[in-house]
């Protein structure tokens, strides 16, 4: 099932931002150019004709009076910021999908103000706290909060929302909200005309072919078997398919509201010995290191930046090809090039080119980006034949989970339209070592049941009421009649999920090995069976 | 010599042709592992033939390839596989929910695998009714993919290992827990027939003794 997702559309954003910088333009119809077509346009212009997407000729045609500006995203953006960080009063994460629209998870936010339409009332009256938005008739600007399963369906929700949003009391511009209820986005995405799907694929002639065959509505298309636009389109129409029948599984790219990317310390006094310096840059690439690794960034470059005693900012860049950690080595070498006037009394670490981490790695040749992208191809289009035939096999790839017995270490997720490189994938270093084992052993998990896993699970049910507390025979399992038990090591007991509604387990837990050398888990749970959970395949 | 003992291959890269078999199986297989056609792990239940399956689908993520497992019943274990050295970005596992579905679409799903991955492991092949395997091995020769099946049935193989006599072992230092066990691995049809004894560990990335390549 998709989770459920809550989206806050400001329609209209970018228009009120341009008008906060000019007042004067506040009632007047705007239109927002960008490489020469129209951005986006003022409800005043929209009334006189003017559409996003025309070319500027064509809207200052439909709209004489309208002011046509060249579109700033790095305003829009960073006005956007005061808004974001009011969210995340209320969120830890959420991903800002562009200048006036973020989405969030709202499972927890859910429970913390009581149901969806408690979260919704909550996220709309921190609308007028943003300048922008607090601005006499916002600018123009309306919201659209809504919760939905999956982001296309909530987005969606929330613009539709949004359009048909009426004044609110106060200062906040005009709001609507709606609630798509669980299981129910494809029902509501039905009728929603096709070009729709614009706003989230990008791929204007999928769509217009979609319209010249006929497919006018989200309903159309999800009516259609999926094999035969993955055949036809490939993994774009795959991915049309899902968000139209209210299956997007695509996960969010959720940042959270980090201090920021940065390291900073003061000297004092001054220091001007190179390994005391040294030991400073090193204890603040430890801290960045740990910053950046939180926020699940990382950064093509370091720039350390000292302060001496007369006022003079030294500089050094450097490639991060080293790990941030490792930048004392780096610095002590930049350190002794500078001619220091005194001593340094305050130091900064910047990440330069910081990105979102995705366990980039060099390839087994030493060079980036040298992975066969043939090879690559190959397998991501066997993947989408195999989606293609989701009624006969599932296609899934394999990440780490957490807990004490082997069935919860790892899991399986399906391999949507995200390909094989999916969220929260990592490759191993170069070394060899691998970030998927440092995770799986990370988390303390005290009394789990430690490497090696079992290789393959088996759920059979023993014939037999109670494991002997000396190992004894086992004559009647139906897999392993006759053989008796050799060794077993337990019971571990494990009480898990006691919290859960759903009900956790409590069972006990043994390692025994027949005298054939088969080496067996096996559980007895609270009902009082045994059961042969896993197997040493 | 345990197989374990000698030391991990430098890897291979995989547009070769071959890739370096895993580390344990160093003594049994003095040369590399060629690509393309099928090669068969007969062994009991529980004497470490999924294991030694997972061990080289994750041989073949090391030499940059991609590497998929076809698990019909779909009780291959996601820890085991991690542990085992898989590369998450490289590998994916691939369950049949419908074991009566046409015998076309499965012939297309396992298509499929082989013009995509490197490496293709097969377990409980039994399952996979009315599959040509000679047309399979013929498919996985022309792609130059090496199809790893558990089990008996997918007809001539090259290589074949035979694994049996298989021996836990329990580690007294962690309360008694299985650390791994010992068995006999026999493999013919590549080179001169050989058999060893060799150790089975744990995670390929923390070994018993610090040395990947061991598997569950």
């Amino acid at each position: 099932m998709n989770e459920r997702i809550c989206s806050l559309v400001i329609l209209g954003w970018e228009i009120a931002v341009a008008r906060a910088m000019r007042p004067v333009l506040m009632d007047h119809p705007v239109v927002l150019e960008s490489q020469g077509r129209a951005w986006a346009v003022s409800t005043e212009a929209v009334e006189e004709g003017a559409r996003v997407g025309m070319r500027i000729r064509d809207a200052q045609r439909c709209s004489p009076t309208a002011a046509v500006l060249e579109r700033d995203a790095s305003a829009a953006l960073e006005e956007f910021k005061a808004f974001v960080a009011a969210i995340h009063e209320v969120v830890d994460e959420l991903e800002v999908v562009a200048p006036g629209e973020v989405a969030f998870r709202a499972g927890s936010a859910t429970r913390a103000y009581g149901g969806e339409q408690g979260l919704i009332d909550h996220i709309l009256a921190i609308a007028p706290v943003v300048p922008v938005l607090s601005l006499p008739g916002s600018g123009g600007a309306r919201a659209g909060v809504s919760v939905a399963d999956g982001r296309f369906a909530a987005a969606t929700a929330a613009r539709l929302a949004g359009a048909r949003s009426v004044s609110m009391p106060g200062s906040g511009p005009p709001a609507g909200s709606a609630i798509v209820p669980t299981g129910t986005a494809g029902e509501f995405l039905a009728p929603i005309p096709i070009e729709t799907l614009g706003q989230e694929i990008n791929a204007p002639d999928l769509i217009e072919t979609f319209l010249l065959l006929g497919i006018k509505t989200l309903g159309d298309l999800a009516a259609l078997p999926v094999a035969t636009l993955m055949s036809r389109f490939g993994q774009p129409g795959l991915l049309a398919h899902q968000l139209a029948s209210g299956s997007d599984h695509r996960p969010l790219l959720l940042s959270r509201l980090d201090s920021p990317l940065e390291a900073e310390c003061e000297l004092d006094p001054p220091v001007d010995n190179i390994d005391q310096l040294t030991f400073a840059v090193k204890s603040l690439g430890d801290r960045l290191a740990v910053t950046m690794e939180q926020s699940i960034t990382a950064a093509r470059a370091l720039r350390l930046e000292a302060i001496d005693e007369q006022g003079f900012t030294h500089t050094a860049s450097w490639r991060n090809d080293g790990g941030i950690s490792s930048a004392a080595e780096r610095a002590r070498w930049h350190v002794e090039s500078w001619k220091l006037q005194g001593g340094i009394c305050r130091i900064r670490l910047l990440p330069e080119g910081v990105e979102a981490e995705r366990g980039d790695q060099l390839t087994l040749s030493g060079i980036e980006g040298a992975i066969d992208p043939e090879a690559e191809l190959r397998a991501e289009r066997a993947v989408s034949r195999l989606s293609a035939l989701t009624a006969t096999a599932g296609v899934f790839r394999v990440a780490t989970s957490g807990g004490r017995l082997p069935h919860e270490r790892a899991s399986l997720k399906a391999i949507g339209s995200e390909g094989l490189r999916g969220e929260g994938i990592s490759s191993r270093s170069s070394s060899g070592s691998s970030s998927v084992g440092r995770t799986m052993n990370d988390p303390p998990w005290p009394g789990g049941i430690p490497s090696p896993a079992p290789a393959r699970i088996e759920s059979t049910v023993l014939a037999i009421k109670e494991l002997p507390e000396k190992p004894g025979e086992l004559a009647e399992l139906p897999s392993i009649s006759g053989r008796s038990i050799a060794s077993a090591v337990g019971p571990f007991r494990y009480r898990t999920r006691w919290w859960s509604p759903e009900g956790g387990f409590e069972r006990e837990v043994w390692q025994v090995a027949l005298d054939d050398g088969t080496a067996l888990l096996v559980s007895h749970d609270s009902a009082g069976k045994w059961i042969v959970e896993a197997i040493y395949d | 010599m345990r197989g374990s003992d000698l030391p991990a291959r430098s890897p291979h890269p995989i547009s070769k042709g071959t890739i370096a078999p895993p580390a344990e199986l160093n003594s049994l297989l003095p040369e590399e592992l060629p690509l393309g056609g099928i090669g068969v792990v007969s062994a009991a239940p529980g004497h470490g033939g999924s294991s030694l399956c997972y061990r080289i689908l994750a041989a073949g993520n090391e030499a940059g390839g991609y590497a998929a497992l076809l698990d019909p019943r779909g009780n291959a274990m996601p820890a085991a596989l991690l542990e085992s050295g898989v590369w998450p970005d490289r590998f994916v596992l691939v369950r049949i929910r419908d074991l009566d579905a046409p015998r076309g679409i499965l012939l297309r799903g396992l298509g499929a695998l082989l013009d995509g991955f490197s490496l293709v492991g097969i377990l409980d092949p039994q399952l996979l009714k009315n599959v040509p395997w000679r047309r399979v091995a013929a498919r996985a020769r022309e792609r130059r993919v090496l199809a790893v099946v558990v089990g008996d049935g997918a007809g001539d193989a090259s290589p074949l290992f035979r694994m049996d006599l298989s021996e836990p072992q329990w580690e007294r230092d962690s309360g008694g827990l299985l650390s791994g066990r010992s068995v006999w691995v026999a493999v013919s049809g590549y080179g001169h027939p050989r058999g060893e004894r060799i150790h089975l560990g744990g995670s390929a990335s923390e070994g018993i003794d610090g040395r990947p390549g061991c598997f569950t």
